[in-house]
């Protein structure tokens, strides 16, 4: 199973969607996942209890991760493919 | 609260506008939120604030940005509001962020808004033809037929 943190600004509107987004293409793969979201003031303290945090390029570089977690920036928050393959390039690890 | 009757109730969709820039893009949907008693001015300052220190934070997809700020920055209740430039306006230095249309969001809370509104959004969005379709309206009910024929599953 995979843990998965959305993170935007805000944790409000930005990360939920980031957040359904991403448990749809996991779910697609058939890949169960546990999915959160918040805001990046909120994330820093919590990064490390994920598999896969993901933000937008913007706030990325807020976040330090030890190596069992991964850092994924997106540039396009809506776009799913980029996020898949993001995702997908991490879990095939 | 459903996207269209917030949009309805504020009066808050606003379509052919002219801005110079993305501060003026951000400004029209703010005014029209303040009017209807929905923010204060500072909600607007805030964005500002808060892009010119990290960078466009809000930008869905090419030509979609969402602006909005936290509860605690003057919201008095939850709200959204459409702008649509005759235009795109530039928002940040990549080749990708720019926007023709601006979804303004303000929530009281992280959650309520975020639950109910957020999905709608997105559904919208999942269409890519929708985007156009919302430039390319003529009319304000046109825009609110957009938007409900999108979210209406």
């Amino acid at each position: 199973m995979i843990k998965l943190l959305a993170v935007c600004g805000n944790g409000m509107g930005t990360s939920t969607m980031m957040k359904m987004k991403a448990k749809k293409i996991l779910d697609s793969h058939n890949i169960e996942c546990q999915a959160e979201n918040c805001s990046v003031g909120q994330a820093k303290s919590i990064v490390n209890n994920y598999d896969i945090v993901i933000a937008s390029t913007h706030l990325i570089g807020q976040l330090k991760a030890k190596e069992s977690t991964t850092l994924v920036a997106l540039k396009n928050i809506m776009d799913v493919k980029e996020m898949e393959a993001q995702m997908m390039a991490v879990l095939k690890k | 609260m459903k996207l269209v009757d917030s949009l309805r109730e504020n009066n808050s969709i606003l379509i052919a506008q002219n801005a110079n820039s993305w501060e003026e893009a951000v400004k029209i949907g703010t005014d029209v939120l303040v009017q209807s008693g929905a923010i204060e001015n500072r909600y607007y300052d805030e964005i500002i604030k808060t892009t010119k220190e990290i960078g466009p934070y809000y930008m869905l997809m090419p030509g979609v940005a969402m602006p909005h700020s936290r509860p605690d920055a003057g919201v008095i209740r939850d709200c959204f509001g459409i702008t649509i430039l005759n235009s795109p306006v530039k928002f940040g230095e990549e080749d990708h962020e720019y926007a023709q249309v601006l979804l303004t969001l303000a929530a009281t809370s992280s959650d309520a808004h975020a639950e109910v509104a957020i999905p709608q959004i997105m559904e919208l969005l999942d269409d890519e033809e929708n985007v156009d379709r919302l430039i390319s309206a003529k009319t304000v009910e046109e825009v609110l037929a957009i938007i409900s024929n999108a979210v209406e599953k």
